[in-house]
């Protein structure tokens, strides 16, 4: 398969610039200094039934300072490079950073680390800002015409969305890094009525784009009108699809729906920074203590989850985070036991570590925090169709429709579009609304049956929500279709 | 501040193209600092300013749409050639989009204060140094952040009409913490001198301390008392799921189908209104339309949903000026909700309760598990209580509910005289003004 590198875009009058920062910053006493440039381009073209409902191109640049005076942080940024501009946000870093030092009764501590000067750039084939507006308008309307085929389906909405973001990092400990991604990527939905009631179904995931680090070849690859027929049928068997039976019994959750599982009650726990404290005003902490650490049964033993930011395709992935840390990939959970936080040059010394390089901003106007990279369930050994086959009684749950924890990411509730009957092994009748609640360690434990690697796929989820001001994230989960056992489904009316 | 002369100067020759028929210009801007704090210490203290300029490019029905952050002269034309270009695309298409035209309003004044906008790092984390102090003597940590800003929006009509509005804003939010224990508190006005961080402080210490003991319940039906903050969490999914003409169009929404119809209990009245100083004002849309005060529900009954000139036309309605941003795929939706008081003061709702479970705020709710009746799951947090008798007799451990908010405001005991301003410019934009609710039988049900 030919692949393109990209094109790192960085100008020179951008590194000097940044260079020239830095030099002040450290001329006037700061501990520690980075300043991330971030140039960001957004197109989106979205089709409602045969209208177009979208057709938009976005494009911001800036910097952003971030700095450590007398043991505390402060944190400015900036759209106009011109040395008035420039100076004046400096200041405003640091006089941020006083402030806050004023109070603090600890200071941070933040160990030295190697210079580093990378370049690095996502692969791809297609750049898909060179493909035309009309081919992808066209594919978007021939998808829709294909959902509206039928008279029950009142409504089709598909959807793509392309990404490219430029970076480049310096610090005052001298490393020098660009990097340059190419995201790709798209969804359809699709609502069946009949009278006063409406099913919606979506692919490959819903209320939002499923992406890749990847090029327009992404989207051949995603084939909106191979899969439109099977979405809308299945939208319209669900009108009159039973609602979905209740009690405690086997689920598999489909690809999609394990990785969001994944997302909620695994990638967010193992955030060092949540587990300390820093997102109580938000999102809130973690179950995953200290005291847990490396010595919790998380799941079953056949669960194995690793962070990687070295997955190729993963929107998690990168060369360097935005602390200038090498990407890595960190074993999380092994053999369902709890070994490892995400971290960052701040917390890790917490746990007696080192950064495992998880520090993202969402662009050059926010401060970085600990995020989630790429995420994965390890496959098992099983394929998917024997894992159904050696089913019982249970249900196949597939593609998330709502989603809902608790602060401590223990107790959740989730929804999918749609469910199959599994009776003696094979997929039976399907059901609508289909809701399930459990709690995370209980859920976990219960994991009897993870498919193989021909069901491994790479999710990407493009809103992943963290911090203040908020910051929505780009991140990955390689993921297989998972069984639980025992996991109650409904709820109480 | 960027001022409306500045606005004109360097967009207005943008109108005058006469390569399309109609183009909008959209300009939004928010000046922002916030001292973010956790176990007592300003963790992550930060100033962010962020524009954003979109031209709306019509051409024979079509429309195209581009934006950027620079009003660097380059950039500006090539944003402007990209909209250009979107729009001068030859696909047929159903339906038409256009660029509305529009009567300016005046710019509502006595919503900006300059100390507000202004407010140092240095005052604020003075204030903040205070009340942790406080906090320690207590044994007690608090998370949260302390903000102040400034929001500027225009947007300038085909003939070259300027709409201009610009507020300051300030809030403060305290999560107090000690053990397993938490109590939450917020304020947000225009004015920063209105905020009383004390009093929020002392509030969010109180419930955290009588939370260091809590008791289990069963899941169940309970009586509940929702201050002003937990409505706010549902009336913000209220909005996302059926307020917008979006949801209506697709059947999807609990209105669809039921205008004029009774769909709730008849003590309920929730309307958008723009020009509401109750909220932080947005009195026109991303269209430059007035945003018209509309009764979503009224007393029980279903009303209009919110609507711009695209789903208007295709709801054969008038648009009442609930444009969202030119690129944003949600559609209309209400950014200045209000619900309307009762009679009861707060405080004898809560003496009149012999047993019911008094919520201050909700966690991660979501409402897509049937939107037709708006059946919603999430989880309780931050100050969570048993009253009996009228009085709190014990915290309780959070709970999950999963209700039809239809279905449970149909239950309204009472609705409190006073309300509460409810925005969190950190999140999202948009704001609440909202009672507290005395609802009979919510379901709990983990």
């Amino acid at each position: 398969m030919r692949r393109n590198l990209c094109d790192v875009i960085v100008t020179i009058m951008n590194k000097h610039l940044l260079r020239s920062m830095i030099h002040t910053l450290q001329a006037k006493g700061v501990e520690y200094a980075d300043i991330r440039w971030v140039k960001r381009q957004h197109e989106n073209i979205s089709v409602f039934n045969q209208s177009v409902e979208n057709l938009s191109h976005h494009i911001d640049e800036g910097y952003g300072i971030r700095l450590l005076y007398n043991g505390a942080w402060g944190f400015s940024c900036g759209s106009i490079f011109e040395e008035k501009a420039i100076e004046k946000n400096i200041k405003l870093a640091l006089t941020i950073a006083r402030a806050s030092s004023a109070i603090n009764k600890e200071k941070v501590t933040f160990g030295a680390y190697p210079a580093v000067h990378a370049r690095y750039a996502s692969n791809y084939e297609v750049d898909p800002f060179s493909v035309s507006l009309e081919t992808k308008l066209q594919y978007l309307l021939y998808t829709n015409e294909i959902l509206l085929q039928s008279p029950k389906i009142k409504f089709a909405q598909s959807s793509l969305d392309f990404y490219r973001t430029d970076k480049l990092f310096v610090n005052t400990e001298g490393s020098e890094i660009e990097q340059s991604f190419i995201e790709s990527g798209g969804f359809l939905e699709t609502v069946a009525v009949s009278g006063m009631a409406t099913q919606k179904r979506s692919y490959p995931i819903s209320h939002h784009s499923q992406i890749r680090q990847a090029g327009y070849e992404y989207i051949k690859e995603l084939n909106f009108p191979e899969n439109a027929p099977r979405v809308r049928d299945e939208a319209i068997m669900l009108l009159d699809a039973p609602t979905c039976p209740e009690g405690e019994m086997a689920i598999i959750t489909d690809g999609y729906q394990t990785a969001l599982q994944v997302h909620e009650s695994c990638g967010h726990p193992v955030e060092l920074d949540r587990v300390l404290g820093s997102e109580i005003s938000y999102a809130g902490g973690s179950f995953l203590t200290l005291e847990k650490y490396g010595k919790f049964r998380y799941g079953s033993p056949l669960v194995n989850i690793s962070a990687d930011a070295t997955l190729a395709g993963g929107v998690g992935s990168f060369a360097y985070d935005d602390e200038g840390v090498k990407a890595q990939r960190v074993e999380l959970i092994k053999h369902g036991i709890f070994t490892n936080y995400l971290s960052s040059r701040e917390t890790a010394p917490v746990i007696k570590k080192e950064s495992n390089a998880t520090m993202r901003a969402e662009s050059w106007n926010n401060i970085p925090l600990v995020r989630m990279t790429n995420i994965n369930l390890e496959p098992g050994k099983p394929s998917l169709e024997e894992l159904l086959a050696d089913t019982r009684k249970g249900l196949y749950l597939c593609t998330n429709k709502s989603w809902s924890i608790d602060d401590l990411r223990l107790n959740f509730q989730f929804g999918t579009e749609i469910a199959w009957e599994i009776k003696n092994g094979k997929l039976g009748r399907a059901y609508k609304n289909p809701v399930y609640h459990s709690n995370t360690p209980y859920f976990w434990n219960n994991c009897s049956g993870i498919a193989n690697k021909d069901s491994w796929y790479v999710w990407g989820i493009p809103s992943c929500g963290k911090g203040e001001p908020a910051q929505a994230m780009h991140v990955g989960h390689g993921v297989s279709p998972a069984r639980f056992e025992k996991i109650t489904v409904g709820v109480k009316k | 501040m960027i001022t409306p002369d500045q606005l004109k100067k360097t967009l207005l020759p943008f109108i005058k193209t006469k390569e399309a028929d109609k183009i909008g210009i959209v300009f939004f801007r928010t000046r922002l600092q916030v001292s973010r704090f956790a176990n007592s210490q300003v963790h992550q203290h930060m100033s962010d300013e962020q524009q954003l300029i979109y031209f709306r490019v019509a051409i024979d029905g079509r429309l195209g749409v581009a934006s950027t952050n620079s009003f660097d002269d380059h950039n500006l034309n090539e944003t402007f050639k990209k909209a250009l270009h979107r729009a001068q695309l030859k696909i047929r298409t159903h339906g038409k989009k256009d660029i509305p035209f529009f009567l300016p309003l005046h710019t509502l004044t006595n919503v900006y204060y300059p100390e507000t906008a202004h407010f140092s790092p240095r005052a604020r984390v003075k204030i903040l140094q205070k009340i942790f102090t406080d906090g320690q003597n207590l044994k007690i940590k608090f998370s949260g952040n302390f903000y102040n800003g400034l929001t500027q929006y225009a947007v300038i009509s085909p003939q070259g009409k300027l709409a201009y509005q610009d507020y300051s804003f300030a809030g403060i939010k305290f999560i107090a913490t000690q053990l397993d224990a938490s109590g939450y508190a917020a304020r947000t006005s225009y004015d920063i001198n209105q905020l009383n961080p004390k009093q929020a402080a002392d509030t969010a210490m109180e419930k955290c301390l009588i939370s260091l003991k809590k008791i289990n319940l069963p899941s169940a039906r309970y009586d509940v008392i929702l201050e002003p903050q937990a409505v706010a969490d549902i009336i913000h999914w209220l909005n996302y799921i059926g307020f917008g003409a979006k949801s209506v169009v697709e059947e999807t929404s609990f209105l669809h189908g039921k205008a004029g119809k009774r769909i709730t209990g008849d003590s309920v009245t929730l309307y958008d209104s723009g020009a509401d100083k109750n909220t932080f004002i947005l009195p026109f849309d991303f269209e430059g339309q007035k945003r018209e005060k509309v009764y979503l529900i009224k007393k029980g009954i279903a009303g209009k949903p919110l609507c711009d000139s695209y789903y208007a036309g295709l709801l054969k309605m008038k648009s009442n000026g609930h444009a969202n941003f030119p690129d944003d795929v949600d559609g209309p939706l209400g950014y200045n909700i209000i619900m309307e008081g009762g009679k009861l003061p707060q405080d004898e709702i809560t003496r009149s309760a012999k047993r019911a479970i008094l919520i201050t705020r909700f966690h991660y709710i979501n409402g897509f598990l049937n939107t037709h009746k708006a059946l919603m799951t999430g989880m309780t947090r931050d100050g969570t209580f048993l009253i009996k008798n009228g009085k709190i007799k014990s915290a309780i451990k959070d709970m999950r509910f999963t209700e039809s908010i239809l279905e449970a405001f149909s239950r309204i005991k009472h609705i409190s005289k006073e309300r509460a301003l409810i925005a969190d410019h950190l999140e999202a934009l948009g704001s609440v003004y909202t009672p507290t609710l005395y609802i009979k039988d919510f379901n709990f049900t983990s």
